[in-house]
């Protein structure tokens, strides 16, 4: 999996770090901070909850599988 | 249905929470068809940027989509879009759209949203605008250019966006509102006059505690705003932010339960045994006061849609939330967790200057209810983990 996310886009809700606190954290104004752009399996399903709760739709996932 | 696991689910509202019933319908891996109706001729897109972003031109519309044709064309999802519903037929469970064809449903998503409530008399009257949609928003635009007359009525977050947008790009802003303080009765008086005194910072004129007794308007276009008392403000342009009505119209017929309060549904947001309402047009029956209450915030939108999601799915009850909503006013980001009572106690916890941050929470007999931060998001963390904890308690409490 692979995670990329839009900053600019960031509403500084905070739902990801609570998701998936080892993959994501904010800056002091409380938009996204990436720590680890290539999860672990561990972190996968986090991160998919992070990416559907985000009310910006900042943050987007690519699966290895398929034609990604 | 009788245990029966739906295979078409028809989504009335092609915005925020009828996209993301969909979308979340697939990923819980739903293989039936997904039909989603928009009366808008647009691809799904989010609303918040509307008052800023997309008002300022500091965003091109691509940036706003939800969905592209491409991800909903790989997620199956058939999007009918610029299309009407216009009635339910219950019984033989049929959607009819405004030209005559019908779609048949086993599970029905109402997020059909809510409309601008237009003031009285304003009908036809050019230089009167609302803003609810991305078609109000490109009209509203190439009005706000420099030394342009912009005055706003309701003093709301979508009134106080548009004010701080227009006064960023130059115009010169009045806003009238009908409370003494802005805001004071969702933000309490402590906030909503910090937030006063940030745009009388940035130059703009409040004109509090009245009411606009009419438009005055040369016949064809409005020309100034008469308040209570007989001041006339000047504007070449009025944007209206008074509050909204829920589209629940083409519901009339149809024997669901729904009144100008929206549509009403439990907490798992079930209407009936085949259908769900999702987003601003769901009012949820608090199981407590049996009230029906409305959230026009937009995560509540994302929460709700995956709530429809699982239900149709068959997944069990949703996980317990957090209220929240945010506001973008000029540098100021204000953000809220929880909803305050009306006679909460308001508590300054953390306050920091250069730059100005500040956490400040709501109590009732020493209880928080909500918190708000003032450029804080960071800081408000702990505050949010712990009164999602407290609601996470109450919840298993009351299962």
């Amino acid at each position: 999996m692979k995670v990329h996310i839009d900053e600019d886009k960031c509403v500084a809700s905070g739902a990801c770090v609570l998701e998936a606190p080892e993959v994501f954290d904010q800056d002091d104004d409380g938009i996204i901070v990436m720590l680890d752009g290539q999860p672990a399996d561990g972190q996968e399903d986090a991160v998919r909850r992070a990416a559907a709760v985000c009310p910006a739709a900042v943050i987007r996932v690519q699966e290895w599988s398929g034609e990604a | 249905m009788t245990g029966r696991a739906p295979e078409q689910v028809v989504i009335v509202g092609a915005s925020a929470a009828g996209t993301a019933v969909a979308l979340h319908l697939r990923t819980l891996g739903f293989p039936g068809s997904v039909l989603l109706v928009g009366d808008e001729p647009h691809l799904p897109y989010d609303r918040p940027p509307l008052s800023k972003q997309l008002l300022s031109g500091t965003w091109a519309e691509d940036r706003i989509l939800l969905a592209s044709q491409v991800e909903l064309a790989d997620q199956g999802i058939e999007a009918i879009l610029g299309t009407r519903a216009v009635d339910v037929d219950c019984a033989s469970r049929t959607v009819t759209l405004e030209h005559g064809r019908t779609l048949s449903y086993d599970a029905l998503v109402v997020a059909t949203g809510v409309s601008a409530r237009r003031l009285e008399g304003t009908a036809g009257l050019q230089g009167v605008h609302y803003l609810r949609t991305l078609d109000d928003a490109r009209t509203l635009a190439p009005r706000l250019a420099p030394g342009r007359r912009i005055v706003v009525v309701g003093a709301g977050f979508i009134g106080l966006e548009v004010a701080a947008t227009a006064c960023a790009l130059g115009c010169q802003v009045d806003v009238i509102e009908v409370l003494d303080v802005p805001l004071s009765a969702k933000l309490g008086p402590w906030v909503g006059s910090r937030v006063q005194r940030l745009h009388e910072d940035h130059g703009v004129r409040f004109h509090t505690g009245t009411n606009v007794d009419e438009l005055v308007n040369d016949g064809v276009h409005v020309t100034g705003v008469a308040i209570e008392g007989g001041t006339v403000i000047a504007a070449d342009d009025v944007v209206v932010g008074v509050g909204t009505t829920p589209n629940t119209q083409w519901l009339e017929a149809s024997g669901l339960p729904v009144s100008s309060d929206g549509v009403m549904c439990d907490v798992s947001c079930r209407v009936t045994a085949e259908v769900y309402a999702a987003g601003d047009v769901a009012a949820v029956l608090d199981p407590a006061t049996g009230r029906p209450m409305r959230t026009e915030h937009r995560l509540n939108a994302t929460e709700q849609g995956h709530a429809v999601a699982r239900a149709i799915m068959k997944l069990g009850e949703p996980r317990a939330g957090l209220p929240f909503f945010w506001t973008d006013q000029y540098d100021v980001k204000i953000q809220m967790f929880g909803t305050p009572p009306p006679d909460a106690e308001f508590v300054v916890e953390i306050e920091e200057t250069d730059p100005y941050r500040m956490v400040g929470s709501y109590r009732r007999s020493d209880r928080t209810e909500a918190v708000v931060g003032w450029n804080a998001a960071k800081l408000l963390m702990p505050f949010r983990r712990e009164l999602l904890s407290a609601v996470e308690a109450g919840a298993s409490r009351a299962v």
